[in-house]
């Protein structure tokens, strides 16, 4: 068994088997309390991406001016990093929180596949990796049953598919770090549609343990976006595709609305000191339109 | 002989090793939906010209020896894991739903079923009479086979699941554990004589020969154990997890581990009889064939192997009309078999001979 099964992947098996147990030996539950419990673990790191790409995505208007006011590409990077200086934004902030989390969530996952297994013959690939205490030991095989679910089989019923499906798009939309580049913003808005319709496809295929894992996941983080910018930030309108608003409603929305639609205006362009203020501080920008 | 390969059952003549029927192919529910086995993990059994066998899609079946024909199917609502068995006109078969089924074997109506507190995936053991079975809820049973009445005042106690077909030898039931344990139970009065514990689970029905009791554990050991009192005489390390059941043949004993490693062992202290193992290069997980000098092994992957102990050889067998072609033999170098079209998520059973020759 090589390291990284030994240092992360098996603690999690057993802590998993260990929740399930004390959730009164449903595996169902353990998997979602157990999925939820790593989310808050990882939680600073993940309070840490959101405002990174929440703050990208209000610097969008002035980025398109930049790109509109200088063709020279070298000036274009260079007002663009000044930009992020004066905003106090990383352009990495997105990536490295998320690329620290990367680890914990494979290593969960790779546990969550082999404890959910869902065939007698998993299950000896899973008693090479209990620990020898008693309690963890008689807990296998798990109660695979939960809900309408067999969770070592694939759900057939496609209400498992299309939660995955929702929860993975709204996921996807409040994470994405939008661009002003026309390219790049038709690949995230394809992106947006393509990586919830591949996981959804996946759990017709997987156990829907894994699936049950997934959705849970993508449900913990779209809540938690929630709690941090609140409900005028966090509208159903979101999640659907920016449409071409009546201009009244138009500046409404530049007021309300996510990043997704932001990028799709026209550029608002304030002026460079109170935007940097502005950006610093996304909460603060809400009660000031609450005052309006 | 009955073989499972790529989700199907094939009845295969030894000889001429032409596949004579197999199933499903094309055969449906009374419904009229597809027939989807999903797997096979428990031995077939045969009897007055009809095999019967569970599936892991919850169905029992009973086909028609000769044609591969249904005769009838029964929906037991949970997986079959455990192997069937056919015996004083009834047939019995553990079931995921927590049950053990006697049915008719004739119509497959059910006549009577005992509740366990957990699936079972062993198969039942039947003597004299007596229904032995082991159920995941940690305790083995005995049951009357006429009715299911229970027969011991307490059900025997285990600290895991049990999930290895118990064996009966001269009044001593050998059972094997989640709990790393494998136990001595007294068959009349359903008590403890002794306990061994090993590094991981028993998984595999073990062996007794003689006074002693050979068994596989998933921590890579077969061990050699006293009938009488449960002391190690030996171990022998095969170095992965061993769930095929240990079988004498003359006077060597061939075991298996998961990763297709074989040994022919000296039974009385686990000297390899050849200068190397044999390496399958397949997962072997089900229970061998023993028939006559050889022993027949099916793969995970649904490739068929015929081992020679004597010769410490080993040749994969190409089905006409089914696998692909290719006889490797091994003497007593490693085999190197050709790949055959895998069978995802099939689990292969025992072979079952059908008459001995």
């Amino acid at each position: 068994m090589n390291i990284w099964d030994v240092a992360f992947v098996n603690p999690l098996i057993n802590a998993l088997i260990i929740l399930s147990n004390v959730l009164f030996s449903n595996f169902g539950l353990g998997i979602i309390v157990f999925t939820l419990l790593m989310r808050l673990a990882t939680m600073p790191l993940t309070l840490r991406q959101i405002h990174s790409t929440r703050a990208m995505s209000m610097l969008q208007p002035k980025m398109q001016e930049i790109q509109k006011k200088y063709k020279d590409p070298k000036r274009r990077q260079e007002e663009t990093m000044k930009l992020y200086r004066q905003a106090g934004v990383n352009p990495l902030g997105c990536l490295l929180p998320m690329l620290v989390q990367m680890p914990i969530w494979f290593a969960l996952y790779g546990a969550l596949r082999i404890t959910v297994g869902g065939t007698p013959e998993s299950v000896i690939s899973l008693s090479e990796r209990l620990y020898p205490w008693g309690f963890i030991e008689s807990a296998v095989p798990l109660e695979n049953r939960f809900l309408w679910l067999d969770l070592g089989q694939p759900d057939r019923s496609l209400i498992l598919a299309l939660l995955v499906f929702v929860s993975t798009y709204a996921q996807q939309k409040l994470s994405t770090v939008p661009s002003t580049d026309p390219q790049k913003q038709a690949q995230a808005q394809m992106m947006n549609w393509m990586m919830p319709l591949m996981f959804a496809w996946f759990t017709l295929g997987v156990p829907s343990g894994l699936a049950v894992y997934w959705a849970m996941s993508n449900i913990a983080a779209v809540t938690m976006y929630y709690f941090v910018y609140g409900p005028k930030n966090v509208s159903w309108r979101t999640f659907f595709p920016a449409q071409a608003p009546a201009p009244a409603a138009r500046r409404r929305d530049r007021r309300e609305a996510a990043p997704e639609e932001e990028k799709d205006e026209e550029p608002a362009a304030p002026a460079p000191a109170k935007t940097s203020k502005r950006l610093s501080d996304g909460r603060r920008r809400g009660k000031r339109k609450n005052r309006r | 002989m009955i073989h499972s390969q790529s989700g199907k059952l094939a009845a295969v003549d030894i000889d001429s090793l032409q596949v004579a029927w197999e199933f499903p192919k094309g055969q449906k529910h009374g419904d009229g939906s597809k027939i989807e086995l999903q797997a096979i993990y428990g031995n077939p059994a045969i009897a007055d010209g009809t095999v019967y066998f569970g599936a892991y899609d919850g169905w029992i079946y009973a086909l028609d020896l000769a044609s591969g024909q249904t005769k009838w199917q029964a929906d037991l609502g949970g997986h079959i894991v455990g192997g069937v068995v056919v015996t004083g006109g009834h047939l019995y078969v553990g079931s995921s739903n927590n049950r053990l089924h006697a049915l008719d074997p004739t119509t497959g109506a059910e006549r009577w079923y005992f509740e366990t507190g957990d699936d079972i995936w062993a198969a039942p053991l039947v003597e004299d009479g007596v229904v032995y079975v082991a159920s995941m809820d940690k305790k083995l049973y005995a049951l009357n086979a006429a009715d299911g009445s229970e027969r011991w005042p307490k059900a025997f106690s285990a600290d895991g699941g049990l999930a290895t077909t118990p064996v009966l030898v001269d009044g001593t039931l050998v059972v094997g554990g989640f709990d790393r344990r494998l136990r001595a139970v007294d068959a009349a009065s359903g008590e403890q004589k002794w306990s061994f514990k090993a590094d991981n689970w028993f998984w595999a029905r073990p062996l007794v020969d003689s006074d002693t009791v050979y068994a596989g554990s998933l921590d890579g050991n077969v061990y050699a154990l006293g009938l009488a009192d449960g002391k190690l005489r030996w171990s022998y390390d095969l170095q992965a997890p061993v769930r095929a059941a240990p079988v004498m043949v003359g006077d060597i004993l061939l075991v298996a581990s998961r990763n297709g490693r074989l040994a022919g062992l000296k039974p009385e202290n686990g000297e390899l009889v050849w200068a190397l193992p044999i390496e399958l290069g397949k997962t072997l997980l089900a229970d061998p064939l023993p028939q006559g000098d050889v022993v027949y092994y099916s793969a995970q992957e649904g490739d068929l192997f015929k081992v020679t102990p004597k010769e410490g050889s080993a040749v994969l067998l190409t089905l006409v009309g089914v696998a692909t072609p290719t006889a490797t033999p091994g003497t007593p170098a490693p085999a190197t078999p050709t790949p055959s079209p895998t069978a995802a998520g099939t689990a292969a059973p025992s072979p079952t001979q059908v008459a001995t020759p």
